[in-house]
Parts: C-alpha cells; structure tokens; sequence
C-alpha cells in the first residue's frame, strides 16, 4: 500500500510547480517596480519594503489555482488509482493544497522581511510614534493577533474542505441521478452555497465588531477555533465517506 | 485453481441508465483474456469498477480474493490516460511518481520495456505523438508486477508495425501466475494471445470461453466467433 508520505511526495509536485510560477510572477512585479521606483523618483525613492508588499491578487490566484488542482486531483485517474485508501488520498490532497500555499506565503514574508530590515531605521521611528499615539488598543490585543492568524488558517481550510463538499456532491449526483432530480439538487446546492456564504459574512462582521471594540472574551475566541475545527473535522468526514462510496474518477 | 478475478451478480446504473446488469465472472490466475464487446457495451466501466475508480455498483468484485477497494487497486495495474500529470512533465518524472506509489514498480522492468518500445524518457508527456504516449502508458502499466492487469485499448494510436511486436512479446512481460485482461478492436491480432475470451452484450457477460473451445465447439476463430455472438449467427442457446 501507497503510504501518506509517498501520496504527499506526489501529489506535491504539481502544486510546488503552481506556487513556483506564481513566486516567479510575484518577483517579477517587485522587480519592474523596483525599477519604475527608481525611473520615477531616482534612488532615494527605492524601498523594497513598498515594492514587495502589494498583493497584486496573486494571492487569490494562487489560492484558487491550488484549488482547482486539488479538485482535479481527487478526480483523476492517475491518483486514485494509487493503493491508499480514500482518507490518505483526500487528506494528501488537503495538506499538499495548504502547505503550498504556506510555502507560497513564507516566501513572500521572507521577501518583505529583507524589505523590513532594509528600512528598520526609518520604520522603528516611525512604529514609536504609531505606539505612542495609540490609546485605543484592546488590552490583550497579543492574543486577539494570535487568534485572527489561526482563524484565518483554519477558514483557509474550511474554504477547501467546502469546495470538495460541494464539488463531490455535484460529481455524484451528475453520475447517479436523472436530468430533472439533477436539477433540483443543483438549485438546492446554489441555495445552500449563498446562505453559508451570507452567515460567513454575518458571523466575521460580528467577530470584526467585537475585536476591535475589546468584546470578546478569550473564552468566546476559543469557542470560535473550536467551531471553525470542528466544522473542518465534520466535512472532511462527509468528503471522505462521498469519495469512498460515490466520488467516480472522471478521467 | 484459484481465481484472479472474482465477479458475483454486478449491477451498476448511471443516471437511471443501466450499464451493467447481473454480470457474473470468474477468471483463474495467470491466463490472458480478452474482454469484447462493441462501443458502449460497458467493457471499460466493467475495468475502472474492478480497479475501484467507478464507484456506486450493486454485488460483489473480488481480485485474489481481496473485495476491499484500497486492496484491490494494490493488486491491479490499469492502463490510465496520465491526464493527472502536468502536461509539461518529464517521462522520467511520472517514471518516479510510479516508482514511488506503487511498491510492486519494477525499475528494471521498466528500462527494458522503454528499450523495447523505443521510448526516450526525457521527453516531456505533450510532446509525443499519441502511439508514443499509448506505448508510454503500456511500458508504465508493464512495469508493475501486479497479480492482474487490466488493458483497456492499449494499442490505439499505436502504428501496425509496432503493435504487431508489442502484442507478439506482451506475454514475456508478465509473470506466469499474472492474469491479464485486454479489451480491443483489434480481435485478429490480439486472437493468438488469447486463453480466454469474454464477451459483453446487452449490459451483462453474453459468453466466456477458452480461445480452444470456441475452435472446437463451433470450429471458428475468436474475431469469427465474436463477430458471430454479435450478429446473431450463434444465438443465446448455443452458447
């Protein structure tokens, strides 16, 4: 049998090959606007800092083009015909999808942060400042930094494990079902889709309203991780299960 | 004897429309059996169900005795398009995906098959011709020592000269106990390497016979024979 690590190694490749260009193409922005700094403004103009932390929708991109991978995938012959079981297969395809994007983040923090450290003089003045002119700043607002990069992580995940769900719902019932009940699912499907999409945004505009105005507890940010963890737990359960006994390779 | 391929009352419908229904098959190690029938008969959905990439069907598919999905793919090597692969990949690169996935992959059987086809693995998969890529996707599926394999067309695109040296050493390239299962239109030529012919119709295994007992039992040869089940020259009741 096809280990974990044998389904990560392979179903890396072609991600690593999607993140690479996309760095290529992000290197290439800061490069032509480190010129058109200097063409513009001469040399005194030049921050790296400005020129690398535009984010030019590559971002996006990059995120749906990992996605769209990843979907394919978990539809391909050429995977699931590997001897490992639906679970590995989906979960390979998972954690390639969100590595790749942390190794296409790490880059261009990495690029920023030389930025940064080229302008640390100027900046560290500028920060004292920004601090000191600050009052309103919630007390824990260390925590809430923490809480708002892990949310966004596991809201990633959720992003992908939904897609999957939805992605794997339409593949079966396009496989299994006649023309007319297809149709009714489908309208079922796009119901469903908006009013997750509409309590999402409920949901974040409330969380928004209570950081910044220090309302929520620690408490109440733990409650959120958990729900957004186990949301992700749930529908990778329900992925897997569709993938076992319904998901057909299409090609 | 034991059986390879072990098929008990399959049924798998799709979009209400029935595929197959009520197959039932059973093949014992190490033959080589071609798998007939016209276009749209069900024989390549009757392979990606044995290989567990069709999902949804009623009954029961053994391979070695093995039902479980997951097993059943570690047994079976099936020939796949690669359409999972970047078109831009290096043959060398899908080459160590395989090696890497699949513990049965032998490296040595590997180099010999592409020395036989002629194929050069540093070419990338969007660059050959589609003969070049069907003998790509023969030497791949080869190259794993599997206990069955399943060849679904493997010869289209593949230019009469080359097919004809292909299908004349296929059975070298497997081991004794292997069982292979091969569907394709090119009945004559595949015909001498046939122990067994299986032929679909009407959704469902119309007649499986040794390539010896279609001789001697109507005196015919295996594409006479086939094309005789179809046309209704040999009916139902004789079979």
């Amino acid at each position: 049998m096809t280990s974990f690590s044998e389904l990560f190694r392979s179903m890396w490749k072609p991600k690593g090959h999607i993140v690479n260009l996309m760095l290529f193409f992000y290197l290439l922005i800061v490069v032509i606007s480190l010129i058109g700094q200097v063409i513009h403004g001469g040399m005194g103009d030049f921050s790296l800092l400005k020129a690398s932390s535009g984010d030019f929708g590559l971002g996006v991109v990059t995120f749906i083009w990992l996605t769209v991978q990843t979907e394919r995938d978990y539809v391909s012959d050429t995977y699931r015909l590997m001897p490992a079981s639906e679970a590995k297969q989906y979960l390979a395809g998972l954690s390639t999808a969100f590595v790749a994007y942390l190794y296409f983040v790490a880059v261009r923090s990495l690029v920023m942060g030389v930025g940064l450290g080229l302008e640390w003089p100027r900046l560290s003045v500028e920060l004292d400042q920004l601090r000191s002119n600050l009052t309103g700043l919630p007390h824990n607002w260390q925590m809430i930094a923490v809480f708002v990069a892990l949310l966004v992580l596991l809201l990633m995940i959720n992003a992908w494990v939904y897609v999957s769900l939805i992605h794997f719902i339409l593949n079966t019932v396009s496989a299994f079902l006649p023309a007319g009940q297809q149709k009714v699912v489908k309208v079922v499907v796009a119901i469903l889709v908006v009013a997750a999409t509409i309590a999402l945004s409920v949901w974040l505009g409330r969380l928004q309203y209570q950081l910044l105005h220090g309302a929520s507890s620690t408490v109440n940010m733990w409650v959120d991780l958990v729900v957004a963890l186990v949301t992700i737990v749930v529908t990778v359960t329900i992925n897997i299960c569709l993938m076992r006994k319904w998901v057909e390779a299409k090609y | 004897m034991t059986n390879a391929i072990e098929i008990t009352d399959l049924s798998y419908r799709k979009n209400t429309k029935t595929i197959l229904h009520d197959v039932n098959l059973q093949i014992v190690q190490g033959r080589v059996v071609g798998l007939l029938g016209e276009n749209g008969a069900g024989k390549t959905t009757l392979m990606r169900l044995m290989a567990d990439v069709a999902k949804g069907a009623k009954g029961t598919i053994a391979i070695n005795q093995e039902t479980d999905g997951t097993k059943r793919r570690g047994l079976i090597s099936f020939t796949e398009s690669l359409r999972g692969f970047r078109p831009g990949s290096k043959l060398s690169q899908i080459r160590d995906v395989y090696a890497t996935v699949y513990p049965d992959f032998s490296a040595q059987k590997y180099i010999d098959l592409t020395t036989f086809l002629q194929i050069d693995d540093d070419l990338e998969l969007n660059k050959l011709s589609r003969g070049t890529r069907e003998k790509f996707i023969i030497a791949l599926t080869l190259s794993r020592q599997a206990a069955v394999y399943l060849l679904d067309e493997p010869f289209n695109g593949i230019d009469s000269m080359s097919r004809k040296r292909i299908i004349s050493s296929i059975i070298k390239w497997k081991a004794d106990d292997a069982t292979m299962l091969i569907s394709d239109h090119y009945v004559t030529e595949i015909a001498a390497l046939l122990d067994e012919v299986v032929i679909i119709k009407d959704h469902t295994v119309c007649t499986h016979k040794s390539s010896e007992e279609i001789r001697s039992q109507f005196g015919i040869g295996v594409e006479d024979f086939y094309e005789s089940v179809y046309g209704g020259d040999i009916h139902d009741d004789e079979l």
